[in-house]
């Protein structure tokens, strides 16, 4: 019997099932990502975001603590560095760049309004109850405090933990993001491992 | 020896910490327990995990940027103007037409003539010195007796007269002439000039 092809193709997520956007520009470095942002090639710009999205939305979601704010927050981040792509000159990693606008972002977010508490911490915890062994439960419940403890850091504080414990930048990168001295960065670090160890208690 | 400064245990954290210290924070208790305090700490924070998001979410944060992307002007620079190449074109050609009317200016500076035939030239006009005039930088000049006594010679000669009998007032002519009068005919004709400045209308 011979096989029929349907005259419908699948669509994923509002896109065709052909190539992502992304998909085109996987061999090209991101030196030239960026060179075909700027010579009018938008598309190009998927390739940026598919390769640093999940590193800039975590980096977001440990700074505000829950979902919708990380991916609104990431979206952010994005779009302005899009805008403000003549300004990177290749002196950092792009994803140093994009850090460094993740974490403007964030402190401006935060400036303006108070974070949401962590959904994580009640109504996901009653189903853990439900469906998981305890060792899992206790993990999980630990976790939760831990992330809620770094959303009460200070702002700087918080940044530079997230910077290097979850990002391992070195301490001189997290200088430049952040606009202090090597010596204030690493402060900051002794600050937060300090504080968070008596949130934790 | 001292104990460990906060930045020194972080740098011990990191591995990073000189042999010499590094050796003090095994043999100082003190330290040691410090370190091990903020190793449990940073133990605790690196076995965090968050979340991940269905793959779904991805296409959708994609879509999103896209849109965002779409709707926004053309990449621009966040760096100063005068750090883009076209402002230092500018920058450059302002400079050179800078450049070149300053030399133009000094060049017609140096080629005018000096300050005492422009004290001549200023006398010739024959009109009242106010008040103001003192203020400028001839004035210095005009309290020297010997530059009153050209001013004043200069005042004599009228310019309509001259002309015809050929006796032009030319650059350096007043000066030698007050200069060829002896003390006495100096001291007449200053004196002579004071008495015509306190005439009325004068």
């Amino acid at each position: 019997m011979g096989r029929v092809s349907p005259d419908w193709t699948i669509r994923v997520g509002g896109s065709s099932a052909g190539p992502a956007p992304a998909d085109r520009w996987v061999g090209v470095d991101d030196e030239g990502l960026i060179r075909a942002c700027l010579e009018g090639r938008r598309d190009a710009f998927d390739g940026i975001v598919e390769r640093h999205r999940r590193q800039v939305y975590q980096l977001c979601y440990r700074y505000v603590g829950n979902h919708e704010d990380a991916a609104d927050l990431a979206q952010d981040t994005f779009i302005r560095a899009f805008k403000g792509l003549r300004g990177f000159k290749g002196q950092s990693s792009i994803a140093t760049w994009l850090y460094r606008i993740a974490v403007n972002v964030c402190l401006n977010r935060l400036a303006l309004k108070t974070p949401r508490p962590e959904p994580l911490l009640e109504d996901e915890r009653a189903d853990l109850h439900a469906v998981r062994p305890d060792a899992v439960l206790l993990r999980e419940e630990r976790a939760a405090e831990v992330r809620a403890a770094i959303q009460r850091l200070p702002r700087k504080q918080r940044a530079t933990l997230i910077l290097r414990v979850y990002h391992e930048l070195p301490h001189e990168e997290i200088a430049a993001i952040l606009g202090s001295s090597v010596g204030a960065a690493k402060a900051n670090l002794f600050h937060a491992l300090a504080n968070l160890k008596k949130l934790l208690r | 020896m001292t104990h460990l400064t906060d930045r020194e245990i972080v740098d011990q954290l990191d591995g990073a910490l000189p042999a010499a210290r590094a050796a003090h924070a095994v043999e100082c208790a003190r330290c040691r327990a410090k370190i091990e305090w903020f190793q449990e700490s940073l133990a605790r924070a690196k076995a965090v995990d968050i979340p991940e998001p269905s793959p779904l979410f991805w296409e959708h944060f994609s879509e999103r940027v896209r849109k965002g992307v779409a709707d926004a002007p053309e990449p621009r620079s966040s760096e100063w103007p005068w750090r883009q190449p076209a402002a230092w074109r500018w920058a450059l050609a302002c400079a050179l037409v800078a450049l070149f009317v300053g030399a133009g200016a000094w060049r017609l500076t140096r080629n005018a003539p000096d300050a005492a035939t422009n004290v001549v030239a200023h006398s010739n006009r024959g009109g009242p010195t106010s008040a103001d005039d003192r203020s400028s930088p001839d004035a210095a000049a005009d309290d020297d007796r010997a530059w009153g006594l050209v001013q004043s010679l200069a005042d004599d000669v009228e310019w309509s007269e001259s002309v015809p009998d050929d006796l032009g007032v030319r650059p350096g002519w007043v000066e030698r002439a007050a200069l060829d009068l002896t003390d006495d005919e100096r001291d007449e004709l200053l004196r002579l000039l004071k008495a015509e400045a306190k005439r009325p209308g004068a």
